[in-house]
């Protein structure tokens, strides 16, 4: 009798019934495939095999390159380069990962970099107005370190130039005006998508000569015109490729979607260790006990 | 009335000082560049007697070559001389270095010797760095060229007396195809 | 009408396990056995409680003939019918589980069709021995010449 009731009761509530279900289904398909109820063993094992799986990659593509998720700290390194000074002023580097290794006599390293600055935001709790900090993340993707084949004093960076192809010849002549650092190269497709800007002009004519830009402007078509940034100081070559999304990260339980997204990476790092390849990092014009560090 | 006269009188004297402070600073620019050139020309000149000696003992049959690139040091060290002069004996050093340097190839005895390589390096690394001298030279001297010609820096430029100047060119001897019969065979001369 | 309602009503409990099993296990390709008996624990772990929700709402209806919704009779109801639902699902889906997970290691690579080269990197067959980590302030240099 009670089941009669329960069935009559239950009837009633069948479309609610349905909500349900469908309601619990859901709740089931979250619970069990969602990253965060895995165990920590089956997360630490997954982590461990994707890693061995991109230095399996990185070994086949750059011999003798490895992958690993410490990096080295950089931000003293950036700003010294001044990579970002016409960029924004950037307060904070975070590094996550970094494959590394010698091409040649060079040393070379591709870090994965997060970098930005902190914004202050007021917000009202109460009838208190309390402001912190946010942090704003300006740059996400690679800095590519390498020794750079020649020897000089004084810096050079290059920085996306979103004006002249606005403004032409008048922008030119402005930013010769204000910026006394400002240097002129004779390749137009270079000077239209670059500005340099060095400590003296013939540092950078000796930087930045017919080939290197060639090899500059190779990358960037390379890897679909992004806004690329350089910076040569202290016989090192500094190049800051963006790349926002994932890299080199595990994504969930999904293999096709990793394996999408590590023939891109491993696009990405090939065309990277190409350019320097063309550049000749490995081969240099002085004695190798004359390089610092 | 006479405001607007005052205005467009301030903004044209504006200008003229922007102009005028604008050719000056491609002036000292082309001033510079040329200043870095014949630093280098130095530098590449104080490498030419190390380099003679290091030559010399070896390669006993081209005693001519080591003496045209020593006349050649002293004659462009003895006076003053103009981008033009310059670019003139520029060429003829190149040449000659060039050409010490295939020859040098036949001696391994030479080519061994780590003074000899040190040398080697560091006169490469010289005549890059003279290229990137003389293209940062010619690019001063377009600027101050533009400056020179385009309106409305010309106007202040004509009263300042400016006049166009003479970008770095490549020497005839250097357009040359190199005959390398000449420089690999010419050995008994 | 009522005939098809008892039906419908019947199918409830049915459908989540359906529908878990087809948006989990069928889509993950993992081994059906540990499928079904996942979905089968996870909804005792569900419905167990919901049916315990049921009854409270049926003694406040007053739907129920019992004397005194405070009895002894409604108590028991009240933890043995949960019981009962989470024993007719959960032991069950954790007994099949079990069964299906002696059998996903082969049942797994069969699905997955690993070849034996990803083989190996799984099981860290051909793997570098590990270098010993580099300190904190290492530079960009000592990583390369680390690797």
């Amino acid at each position: 009798m009670a089941a009669g009731i329960f069935f009559q009761f239950a009837g009633k509530l069948t479309p609610l019934g349905l909500l349900l279900v469908g309601a619990l289904a859901l709740f089931n398909y979250y619970f069990l495939t969602d990253e965060r109820f895995k165990p920590a063993r089956y997360k630490a094992s997954a982590a461990d095999v994707h890693l061995r799986g991109i230095n399996e990659m990185v070994g086949f593509i750059a011999p003798g390159f490895r992958f690993t998720r410490s990096a080295p700290q950089l931000d003293a390194l950036v700003a010294k380069s001044r990579l970002f000074e016409n960029f924004k002023k950037i307060e904070f580097v975070r590094e996550y990962g970094c494959i590394a290794g010698r091409m040649g006599a060079a040393d070379v390293a591709i870090v994965l970099t997060r970098a930005g600055y902190y914004r202050e935001v007021t917000e009202t709790i109460g009838n208190r107005k309390v402001k912190r900090k946010v942090e704003e993340i300006c740059f996400d993707g690679y800095l590519v370190l390498a020794d750079f084949p020649r020897k000089f004093d004084g810096w050079v960076t290059l920085a996306p130039d979103h004006i002249e192809s606005r403004l032409g010849w008048l922008a030119t002549e402005w930013r010769e005006l204000r910026d006394q650092f400002a240097v002129r190269l004779e390749n137009q497709d270079f000077e239209r998508e670059f500005v340099v800007r060095a400590s003296d002009p013939v540092v950078a004519h000796y930087v930045l000569s017919a080939s290197t830009i060639e090899d500059v402007l190779n990358l960037k078509r390379r890897l679909g015109e992004r806004a690329m940034m350089g910076a040569f100081f202290e016989s090192t070559l500094m190049l800051a490729i963006p790349e926002a999304g994932t890299k080199f990260a595990l994504n969930g339980d999904e293999p096709t979607a990793w394996l999408a997204s590590c023939e891109e990476d491993a696009f990405r790092l090939q065309s990277m260790l190409r350019v320097l390849a063309d550049m000749k990092v490995g081969e240099t014009i002085w004695r190798p006990e004359e390089r610092a560090g | 009335m006479s405001i607007w006269f005052m205005i467009a009188g301030a903004v044209a004297v504006l200008g003229f000082v922007v102009i005028y402070n604008s050719l000056v600073g491609r002036k000292n620019d082309v001033e510079t560049c040329w200043g870095a050139i014949d630093a280098y020309f130095q530098k590449r000149s104080d490498l030419i007697p190390n380099l003679v000696s290091a030559v010399k003992t070896y390669m006993t049959h081209e005693k001519d070559l080591l003496e045209k690139i020593v006349q050649l040091r002293e004659r462009a060290s003895r006076s003053p001389h103009t981008p033009e002069e310059s670019s003139n004996w520029d060429g003829q050093t190149s040449q000659l270095l060039k050409t010490i340097m295939v020859r040098a190839e036949a001696y391994p005895e030479l080519k061994a010797n780590q003074n000899f390589l040190h040398l080697q390096s560091s006169l490469n690394e010289v005549e890059e760095q003279l290229s990137a001298a003389r293209r940062a030279y010619n690019s001063s001297v377009t600027s101050y060229n533009n400056g020179v010609e385009m309106i409305p820096y010309n106007i202040v430029a004509g009263i300042m007396g400016y006049k166009r100047k003479a970008v770095l060119t490549v020497s005839e001897a250097q357009k040359e195809v190199p005959n390398l019969d000449r420089l690999f065979g010419d050995r008994a001369g | 009408m009522q005939d098809g309602l008892k039906i419908l009503v019947l199918l409830i409990p049915a459908l989540p396990v359906a529908i878990v099993y087809y948006l989990y296990a069928k889509r993950k390709k993992s081994n059906w056995l540990e499928g079904v008996g996942l979905s089968l624990f996870v909804n005792g772990c569900i419905w167990a409680p919901v049916t315990f929700l049921g009854f409270i709402a049926f003694g406040m209806s007053g739907k129920l003939k019992f004397h005194d919704t405070a009895g002894l009779g409604y108590m028991i109801l009240l933890f043995v019918g949960p019981l009962a639902v989470f024993i007719a699902f959960a032991i069950p889906g954790a007994i099949l589980m079990w069964i299906g997970n002696m059998f996903s290691s082969s049942l797994q690579q069969k699905n997955l069709a690993l070849s034996p080269e990803a083989l190996a990197i799984l099981h860290g067959l051909n793997a570098p021995p590990p270098k010993p980590p580099l300190p904190t302030q290492a530079t960009w240099r000592d990583f390369a010449r680390h690797a």
